[in-house]
């Protein structure tokens, strides 16, 4: 299977963004730039994806969204900023960063910067595409960081899974002597942020604070450094076995996914895996409102199998990356399952080794809901 | 979401690959052998073969009368037949049983025990338990005894050489401490195979035994000591049961240890029987072992 590079898909029809009884800043029939703060409150600001009509607020699966549609035009105001990306003091950056909310949690005080390169599902080749796709600025954008911010080290961990990619870092490598490029097998569940940060820097025994960003990440900071707009755009993994390509879209945040299904005729809307299929979720609505936490959207017809009584095998056990009991915490309530539970970084690896197909990672969910 | 390709029916093969070059020496030894020896007839030269076949179809048949009859599954018959270890069960104990069992006996209670697990969720060591059951009637019906008409009646000193290609006494299947080693290499590969368990077990034995020959300065009888009586086949395949072994990291170290240490103890009192008692004994505790050593 051939695997294509980034696919724009910049140009659905109506834009969906979560309201969340947030602060409007704008009222229906209003028209909107691209880039134009739309709603806010003390934790979030949501900014529009796109130009055009404010139609007012939806219901999309219980959850209230303002719809704006969209008018292919893409404008926005001006905005004028001639800095290069190295000139930022640590002040402009985190007042930046703050004013348009692309980080949840950014350190100014951390002197390690972990850049995780690596997918968090291990089909998803999200990551690994947008590095060969944009590997300057990758690299400039986590130089500048390391200067701005005063990084003492700085570990770039990447999937050794693509050797196109690995080789094209490596030539470009030697202008950035102060990252650390670390190369990983990605069948352990490396890409999740507890487990890589666990890998890279033993944090518990070091007295210093880590800043830790992905790759998308690190685009987004690009953007916010050299032209002062807002993250209005995500990267998703779209593949699956009823599909007969695997590729990386470009789609703006408040897309549906029925619009992208309708824009690769695919009908198969039985079969709609989000978030890699270890332990993604089975949507059966094609109506799904694409946000921040959306990595990948598999069209994949999935074996169904009969669940056994546990044979005690112990595979669940030692294959889990953070080290918990997990047949203990599915099938106990109590403390120390509870105690598992917080540590439990919800990978499926558990369920997947199972060889009585017990759906592990289902039972947890089902304890949490009680 | 997508599963592996780690079930029961692959585990039940990978076993009874593993499971070919000791089962065809011990037809040899067993059977063949002393058919050409004029010790047996032609029919008791099949005795081995009977029991293997006894024993995997008194584990299948369990598994189809239960999941067929009393579940009610309308799960085609591969997936009934592989719905539990009971197969490989029925299989391993004709492996470790004596060349002098009688076959009846063998049937009914294996078929019994085998059965009754179904019903009763005991975390036990089902192989151990039959094993031992087995043994305990056939000694009240006259002397138990592992060894076959030939090695019965002549007297042998045996060197290393001759237990690695299986002259030393032991189930029917079990004596070749090679064909041990190759099987032990091929389940290794498994994911499912608790590879520590054998090694760890096998560890504490043999020091238990070194030091005890040594006290009693009988260091010649170390071998012997190792190598006869299915002591390595039981740590290998019976000790590692998933269902009854400890599964968690350190549990299974543990769990290794206290078998390892049980079959000495009861090596002291039969050693006939010492592995089948210490893997049953430590089966018992295994639930504990898991709790208190996770």
């Amino acid at each position: 299977m051939k695997e294509s590079n980034i696919t724009n898909l910049l140009t659905t029809d109506y834009i969906y963004l979560p309201y969340n009884n947030m602060n409007l800043l704008i009222k229906d029939g209003e028209y909107v730039y691209k880039n134009d703060l739309i709603m806010y409150n003390e934790t979030n600001k949501i900014y529009s994806t796109v130009s055009g009509k404010v139609l007012g607020l939806t219901n999309i699966q219980n959850k209230k969204y303002i719809v704006i549609e969209n008018d292919y035009k893409d404008k926005i105001k001006k905005r004028t900023n001639k800095k290069n990306i190295n000139n930022y003091t640590k002040e402009e950056l985190y007042n930046l960063i703050k004013e348009y909310n692309i980080l949840d949690n950014f350190d100014i005080k951390s002197k390690v910067l972990v850049i995780n390169g690596i997918d968090k599902f291990n089909q998803d080749i999200t990551y690994n595409t947008l590095i060969k796709e944009y590997t300057t600025i990758i690299l400039d954008c986590i130089d500048a960081l390391i200067e701005i911010m005063g990084i003492k080290k700085c570990f770039f961990a990447v999937s050794n899974n693509d050797s196109e990619c690995i080789n094209i870092l490596v030539n470009n490598m030697g202008t950035y002597p102060k990252i650390d490029l670390k190369l990983y097998n990605n069948d352990n569940i490396i890409g999740n942020k507890k487990i890589l940060i666990n890998k890279l820097t033993n944090y518990k025994n070091k007295n210093y604070n880590i800043q830790y960003l992905n790759i998308i990440d690190v685009i987004n900071l690009y953007n916010l450094l050299k032209k002062h707009i807002p993250n209005t755009t995500t990267y998703i993994t779209l593949a699956g076995n009823l599909l007969n390509y695997k590729k990386v879209l470009h789609i703006n945040l408040g897309t549906n996914l029925y619009d992208i299904l309708k824009e690769y005729n695919i009908n198969d809307l039985d079969n709609m895996i989000i978030n890699g299929l270890l332990s993604g979720k089975k949507i059966t609505n094609p109506n799904f409102i694409i946000d921040n936490n959306i990595k990948s959207v598999y069209i994949e017809k999935i074996e169904e199998y009969k669940e056994i009584e546990c044979i005690n095998c112990g595979l669940c056990t030692n294959i889990c990356p953070v080290n918990i009991n997990p047949k203990y915490m599915y099938f106990n309530d109590d403390k120390k399952s509870k105690k598992y539970k917080e540590e439990c970084i919800n990978c499926g690896m558990c369920s997947y080794i199972c060889p009585s197909k017990i759906n592990l990672t289902e039972r947890g969910n089902k304890f949490d809901k009680k | 979401m997508i599963k592996s390709n780690n079930s029961i029916k692959k585990i039940t093969i990978t076993y009874l690959i593993s499971l070919i070059p000791l089962i065809l020496f011990g037809l040899y030894k067993n059977g063949i052998s002393l058919y050409i020896k004029g010790y047996i007839g032609m029919l008791e030269m099949f005795k081995p073969l009977l029991l293997l076949l006894l024993g995997s179809i008194i584990g299948i048949s369990v598994n189809i009368i239960y999941e067929k009859y009393i579940k009610k599954s309308k799960n085609n018959l591969i997936d009934i037949i592989f719905s539990s270890f009971h197969p490989i069960y029925g299989i391993l104990i004709s492996c470790i049983s004596s060349i002098n069992t009688n076959i009846i006996l063998f049937t009914i209670i294996t078929f019994i025990i085998l059965f009754i697990s179904k019903f009763i969720n005991l975390k036990i060591n089902l192989i151990s338990l039959t094993s031992l059951i087995i043994f305990f009637i056939m000694n009240i019906a006259n002397k138990f005894s592992f060894l076959n008409i030939y090695e019965s009646s002549n007297n042998f000193k045996m060197d290393a050489i001759d237990y690695l290609f299986g002259k030393g006494s032991g189930g029917i299947f079990t004596t070749s401490i090679l064909l041990l080693i190759i099987s032990f290499i091929i389940l290794y590969n498994s994911k499912v195979y608790k590879k520590n368990i054998p090694i760890l077990s096998t560890i504490t034995f043999t020091i238990l035994v070194i030091i005890y020959c040594i006290i009693n300065k009988d260091i010649g009888n170390i071998m012997n000591m190792l190598f006869t009586n299915g002591i390595l086949f039981s740590f290998i395949y019976i000790a590692t049961d998933p269902i009854s072994s400890s599964y968690t990291k350190i549990g299974t170290n543990i769990y290794s240890i206290v078998v390892g240490v049980l079959t000495f103890i009861f090596y002291l009192i039969n050693p006939a029987l010492s592995s089948l008692g210490g893997i049953l004994i430590a089966s018992i505790f295994n639930s504990l072992i898991d709790l208190k050593f996770e």
